[in-house]
């Protein structure tokens, strides 16, 4: 599967801050990929990188086969890029913003911008300084949707909106998710995990892993291992054991690497006898809050 | 071009009432121009402070570039080069476009207005405009690369107007402190290969600024250029070799080569003295000096002078360059160079006689193309100058429009005995009185808002001077320069103090 974006060993440093440090990303062509991490991780920074908003101190950014400190004007034609803290016209009124962008896009859908108008209810005749935070957000994605973009890049888009304007929101990008890369920083998990096809999780500047979501709600499981007494808990556990945490006759841990039959030789060679193993799938919350608890890679 | 259009639309639709503002102060400049003109403020009936015609002449001179500056600062703040939030950083924006429809905005709400201001002052002041096509351009050029490209170089760097305030008044800062130390550098005010590469450097650093912002936005670089232009500039007014910019304008005279007029230092007059020197801090002393040699139809204008002297004790002393000069006519037998000692250096040298070298950066000019010209009634045209006309006044003189630029050389000669004006001086007038009006420029025409130049002609000279009237016979002139050099003259055992200017005083009872 062909890139739309790709990173290699990307550094970005303020001063004698490292804000990224050797980040490697790699997201596939026609992915909804959601670039997930605490406040202060590095998923800005990466995207106004990408964006060449930013230049990085080192390393390699490209964009649909386009290294990002050489895009240009013209490029950003088949770009839709909207970000929470973005600086829209606040002068203009709705309409005119969107009559203002159209020239500029060849491929601008004037069916697709009447849509998305009704879609997201947008008061056409009211400045961009006067919207809501969220119409204001909804203005920036209907131009930034209006021109079918081959890539669609959302900085923490959905960061202080309520419930129904978020739903407006995702429901209006899953609709371009076939003809689009979607790229989305966020740390609001739950939403992610209702439309992401990928993840990839930045810490500290650095990218602690990335994979389809799928495959990483199926490799972690939280374990519980019930016992007829208090086991022994052997001191070496795998590696990919997480939040290993003993109580009475219960044996609790992290599985990020698991495999019904794996795991369950693993507790076998380990315990003995068990009274009873239950494996719960975790929510995408979980499974970050396991790792952002552990700091380590998987 | 359809980019172009479409952002200069916009900045249409967001600034106009700026744009209007604007052009609504060149209406205003317009009025006051025209006015200015023919406006002498009497004594007794000018309205003062706010209501003053001067006050509003100055505000118009001053606002009109102000509002150039603001608008151009408005419209590249439209599209903010620093900071990283800006939206139309990712939208299909191309640099080249972006700055093609902000030059067209400035164009059209800066330039194009100020050419048809132009226009109509020049057909107001009874000058053909399509006789002055070029210099018309030429004033929209200077207008673009010092007023509009540094304000828009000092913009792309800012954010903010604020920033861009503050921004302008370490600017003026450094405008003060480079005059005042171009005051204490001797000889700085000759204009030498710095002068003419200053304004080249100052707009190729503006242009380097614009265009390192609006294709990378390399914000720091491109302040730091600013910076550095700054650097430059001063090490250039520091550093300028003016010995040898003198000596390259006003070559020294070789051996053997006699000036074209001799000069000796004359005894101190009777006005002149010693006085207790305690109450001041600066002595001032004016030397008398006797003229001798200018030959007929010629004159000098000693551009600057130089004075050192020395004193037995060891004393020393180097005025360096003077910034200011005199003229010099066949009739004229004296003159004299003052000059100004710090008076604890006087109380040094008061007492003894010191050895005085005095130098002369000079011009000799032919005056010999002279024709007799009589002042007529009302409006006249003045041949190579413009229009002309009497204004009155307690000594009445002549007002002239010029377009572009005033006349290269002219002078005007006048016997004050035949001046035709009735004057209620208490002693006839007499003697000879000249104004010698010339411009060195060779462009066609200069930086400024207005194409036409309003010039008094208004000699001086003579005792009892009676002015120009109608009827009063003139003789016109244009100098020639023949030669330039440097002459020098030295005088032994002058006794410095007995040149002491007194100080004025005045005794209110």
């Amino acid at each position: 599967m062909s890139k739309t974006i790709v990173t290699e060993n990307l550094v970005k440093q303020f001063r004698k801050v490292e804000a990224l440090r050797g980040l490697n990303l790699s997201v596939p062509e026609n992915s909804i990929y959601a670039l997930v991490g605490p406040n202060g991780a590095g998923k800005t920074t990466t995207i106004k990188i990408l964006m060449n908003i930013l230049q990085a101190t080192s390393g390699h950014a490209e964009i649909m086969g386009i290294l990002s400190a050489r895009l240009r004007g013209h490029h950003f034609a088949s770009i839709g890029y909207v970000s929470e803290n973005q600086q829209l016209p606040e002068w203009m009124r709705v309409d005119v913003f969107l009559g203002f962008l159209r020239p500029f896009y060849p491929s601008w859908d004037r069916g697709l911008e009447q849509n998305l108008i009704k879609q997201f209810d947008l008061p056409l005749n009211r400045k961009l300084g006067k919207l809501s935070r969220g119409m204001r957000m909804k203005a920036a994605l209907a131009s930034a949707l209006a021109f079918h973009p081959r890539l669609i890049v959302l900085d923490e888009p959905f960061t202080g909106l309520d419930p129904l304007v978020r739903d407006e929101l995702i429901q209006s990008l899953v609709e371009r998710a076939e003809e689009s890369t979607i790229f989305i920083s966020s740390h609001d998990l739950a939403e992610i995990e209702s439309f992401a096809s990928h993840v990839g999780y930045v810490d500290q500047g650095r990218l602690r892993f990335s994979e389809e979501l799928t495959a990483l709600t199926d490799r972690f499981r939280e374990v519980e291992i019930t016992f007829d007494s208090s086991p022994s808990v052997p001191d070496r556990v795998p590696a990919e054991w997480m939040h290993l945490n003993s109580s009475s006759a219960v044996v609790q841990f992290v599985d990020s690497n698991f495999n019904r039959e794996k795991t369950e030789a693993q507790i076998r060679n380990l315990f003995g006898e068990t009274r009873n193993t239950t494996f719960t799938s975790m929510s995408l919350r979980s499974i970050f809050l396991a790792m952002a608890k552990t700091g380590r890679e998987v | 071009m359809n980019q172009v259009l479409t952002i200069f639309k916009k900045d249409v639709r967001r600034y106009w009432r700026e744009a209007s503002a604007s052009i609504a102060l060149l209406f205003a400049y317009a009025w006051v121009e025209v006015h200015s003109w023919t406006y002498r403020e009497t004594f007794a009936f000018a309205p003062r402070g706010l209501l003053s015609f001067n006050f509003l002449l100055t505000a118009v001179n001053v606002l009109t570039p102000v509002s150039w500056i603001f608008l151009t600062v408005r419209v590249v703040h439209g599209e903010s080069l620093v900071g990283d939030r800006q939206f139309w950083l990712t939208r299909p924006y191309d640099w080249k476009k972006l700055i093609g429809a902000q030059f067209l905005f400035l164009l059209t709400f800066i330039n194009l207005p100020l050419l048809i201001l132009d226009v109509f002052l020049l057909s107001r002041a009874g000058f053909h405009a399509s006789n002055y096509v070029l210099g018309l351009l030429w004033m929209q050029v200077l207008v673009l690369m010092f007023v509009i490209v540094p304000a828009a170089a000092l913009a792309s760097v800012t954010a903010t107007v604020v920033q861009v305030l503050l921004s302008a008044a370490v600017i003026i800062l450094y405008g003060i402190g480079m005059a005042a130390l171009s005051e204490l550098i001797p000889g700085s005010e000759f204009s030498g290969p710095a002068d003419s590469f200053a304004p080249i450097l100052l707009l190729a650093v503006c242009l380097a600024v614009i265009l390192l912002q609006y294709s990378r936005r390399k914000t720091t670089a491109s302040r730091l250029m600013i910076l550095g232009l700054g650097v430059a500039l001063f090490l250039l007014l520091v550093l300028a070799p003016y010995q040898k910019i003198v000596a390259h304008q006003f070559p020294p005279l070789r051996p053997g080569e006699q000036p074209p007029f001799q000069m000796h230092v004359l005894p101190p007059d009777s006005s002149q003295g010693n006085v207790d020197s305690a109450e001041s801090k600066d002595i001032e002393i004016r030397m008398p000096l006797e003229v001798t040699g200018i030959p007929e139809e010629h004159f000098v204008n000693v551009y600057t002078f130089r004075i050192k002297f020395e004193t037995p004790s060891g004393a020393r002393w180097d005025s360096g360059w003077q910034s200011r000069g005199f003229l010099l006519f066949p009739e004229r037998k004296g003159t004299d160079v003052s000059f100004t000692l710090k008076a604890d250096l006087f109380k040094r040298i008061q007492s003894s006689a010191a050895k005085v070298r005095v130098f002369f950066a000079f011009t000799l000019l032919h005056d010999g193309d002279q024709h007799e010209f009589v002042v007529p009634e009302g409006q006249f045209d003045l041949v190579d100058v413009g229009h002309c006309f009497v204004e009155g006044g307690y000594v009445p003189a002549l007002k002239c429009l010029a377009p572009l630029r005033g006349p290269g050389s002219l002078l005007i000669t006048t016997d004050a005995s035949k001046s035709t004006c009735r004057h209620e001086a208490t002693s006839s007038p007499e003697g000879i009185g000249r104004d010698w009006i010339h411009n060195s420029g060779s462009e066609p025409a200069e930086l400024g808002i207005s194409p036409v130049q309003s010039f008094n002609i208004y000699v001086s000279g003579g005792t009892n001077n009676a002015g120009i009237c109608a009827g009063t016979p003139l003789v016109l002139s244009k100098p020639e320069t023949l030669v330039s050099g440097q002459t020098e003259i030295q005088a032994n055992d002058v006794p410095l103090a007995e040149y002491r200017e007194k100080p004025l005083r005045f005794t209110f009872r």
